[in-house]
């Protein structure tokens, strides 16, 4: 007990300069990687999958190759999936218009409220600057106390309606950069299923291929007639569906991977707007008390610093009562304790804030396009595709026999990111 | 800027300063009271009594906080909560839910096992705690400044307990 209570306090945390990291462009996804990264088929619909494509296979191979079954079965590897494929493709297109949005009016554009609010607050500052040049060098010196520096104070009482409005403003940035997120966390757990979806009917597309291929090199023997027009009307459909497949499961995974980039960058966004704000309340607070100190002049910035009545009225009271005392006890106060040196430094603060935030800005911005720039290139690859299902509309109405619905498709797991 | 300032900064041949972005005005106590009013006469009649009643009670403390917004600073993160709430938060979840079909609104689970308009109850639940949390954290700041005036008037006319009786006269 005794060791514990002697224990000295640890010194509180130092403020960290603010470091904000943009999140590494999007790499193109390879189509071979794409089934191993996309949500993975739930062992327990290994069986129901693989019995509906081994049930197609069997019919399949019952009907006479001019029969209008066997043509009906050859039809159904040509829309399998369609409505996912499509659905898919809708949401990376969607996607594909969210960064390049982002980029032109989202939290990183100078157009947005956050953007426009930080060059406001960057604007007042600057008016606000206590460098020499502004309060006067002889501030510390032998003429101190002068009209400039209560001319120098008075500036804060007529800024505070507008520093007011630029905190206010920030919040609101922030506001919608959080709701940005939310929206898009919902399009990825949206997505996340459609890609459990595709990632299904690949494993059924290789099932069918590996089974019908031995089946097909069989039949060459025997009957290679047969074995001709399997190859031509289901075997090559069915790998052009699994390369369909793929390449709109990477395309996906791609938009998947680009709505992190824009939520991780909001994120950042949102913690540089916090010490943005948090960085200008403490300078306002500190001018506060350093005009307290040094030109006995009590600033009105009510609409700002009443945070906490308690504290700012204590401090001002201590500041009064050592301004109060004695001259000497003024000199130092202003001078050692409470001067126009802490007051600098507070607005260095902000200047860092505000520096570290531009840069992270510009940083986030490019990886940004390079993420667009990949998202075009692959989404472009996924277009041929979607040509063709334009063609096979039909099956968006009636289904094709190896659509997964109604499969008992849970929703897996670990969507959130 | 000042026409002095100005002219120094020609002299010094400094490029002229980019201008400060008009930032949209602060919305005044009017305007968040006219836009919980807004809501209020929005959901009349269209909502179930639970949603109704939950609009009310947060219409009515905000209605109480706006006099008081200034208390916290008007910089400070509540009094943006309490604008926010009667400006954007509400009035959002609101109309969202208002956009449904009232019967899918009602009646179809869309997410958690919930209903629209069960989201929407939970939505205005947490906004409500929110808010109110708020007011009485301000009430209390307000109540410190009568416990602390109690006291400095009892400090300064309570007599000493060894003070005499006054002499009666």
């Amino acid at each position: 007990m005794t060791d514990q209570a002697a224990a000295p306090l640890d010194p509180p945390d130092a403020e960290d300069a603010l470091s904000l990291t943009p999140p590494d462009p999007v790499a193109a996804v390879p189509t071979t990687q794409a089934p191993a990264m996309a949500p993975k088929v739930d062992p327990e619909m290994v069986p129901t999958l693989t019995a509906k494509a081994d049930s197609y296979l069997a019919s399949l191979l019952e009907a006479d190759t001019r029969s209008p079954e066997y043509a009906a079965k050859a039809d159904s590897v040509r829309t399998m999936g369609d409505a996912d494929i499509r659905r898919a493709a809708e949401v990376s297109n969607r996607l594909l218009a969210t960064p390049v949005k982002e980029i032109k009016e989202g939290g990183l554009s100078e157009s947005s409220t956050v953007g426009q609010s930080l060059l406001a607050l960057r604007r007042t500052v600057e008016e606000l600057d206590p460098s020499e040049a502004s309060v006067g060098k002889k501030l510390l010196g032998f003429l101190p106390f002068g009209e400039k520096v209560t001319d120098y104070f008075r500036r804060y009482e007529s800024a505070q309606k507008q520093l007011d409005a630029i905190i206010r403003a920030l919040y609101n940035g922030q506001d919608e950069l959080r709701k940005d997120n939310a929206a898009l966390n919902l399009e990825k757990r949206n997505l996340w299923d459609t890609m459990g979806r595709l990632n299904q009917y690949i494993f059924m597309a290789e099932r069918i291929d590996a089974q019908l291929s031995a089946r097909i090199a069989e039949l060459d023997a025997t009957d290679p007639e047969r074995a001709r027009a399997l190859r031509e009307d289901v075997l090559f459909y069915v790998r052009q569906k699994h390369q369909d497949l793929l390449t709109q499961l990477a395309v996906s995974i791609q938009g998947y991977l680009a709505m992190d980039v824009i939520i991780k960058n909001n994120l950042e966004l949102i913690k540089g707007v916090d010490r943005a704000t948090t960085t200008t309340l403490s300078a306002l607070r500190t001018a506060v008390i350093v005009a307290q100190a040094l030109a006995n002049q009590k600033l009105v910035l009510d609409q700002i610093t009443a945070l906490n009545t308690t504290t700012s009225n204590l401090i001002v009271a201590t500041s009064k009562m050592l301004a109060d005392n004695s001259a000497t006890i003024q000199e130092q106060a202003a001078s050692a304790t409470i001067g126009i040196e802490q007051l600098q430094s507070a607005f260095a603060n902000i200047y860092a804030t505000l520096d570290s935030i531009s840069a992270f800005k510009i940083a986030a911005l490019d990886s940004m396009a390079q993420t667009v720039g990949v998202l075009e290139t692959e989404t472009a690859k996924a277009a041929d595709y979607l040509e063709r299902s334009r063609r096979s509309a039909a099956a968006e109405l009636e289904g094709g026999e190896l659509d997964v619905d109604g499969l008992g498709l849970g929703r897996p797991g670990g969507a959130q990111g | 800027m000042s026409w002095w300032s100005e002219l120094g900064r020609r002299l010094r041949g400094e490029p002229e300063p980019v201008p400060v972005p008009e930032l949209p005005p602060s919305p005044t106590s009017e305007e968040i009271l006219a836009s919980v009013e807004d809501v209020r006469r929005r959901v009349a009649g269209r909502v179930p009594p639970a949603v109704q009643a939950r609009v009310e009670r947060i219409a009515r403390t905000v209605a109480e906080m706006v006099p008081r917004l200034d208390r916290p600073g008007l910089g400070s993160r509540q009094a943006h909560t309490v604008v926010a709430t009667a400006t954007s938060y509400l009035p959002e979840a609101v109309d969202a839910y208002l956009r449904l079909p009232r019967d899918f609104a009602d009646r179809r689970v869309v997410a958690d096992g919930k209903t629209s308009l069960m989201l929407l109850v939970d939505q205005l639940d947490l906004l409500g705690a929110t808010i109110a949390k708020i007011s009485d954290a301000v009430s209390r700041q307000d109540a410190n400044a009568l416990i602390a005036h109690g006291a400095f008037l009892e400090e300064k006319f309570r007599a000493s307990t060894l003070d005499n009786p006054p002499e009666a006269s």
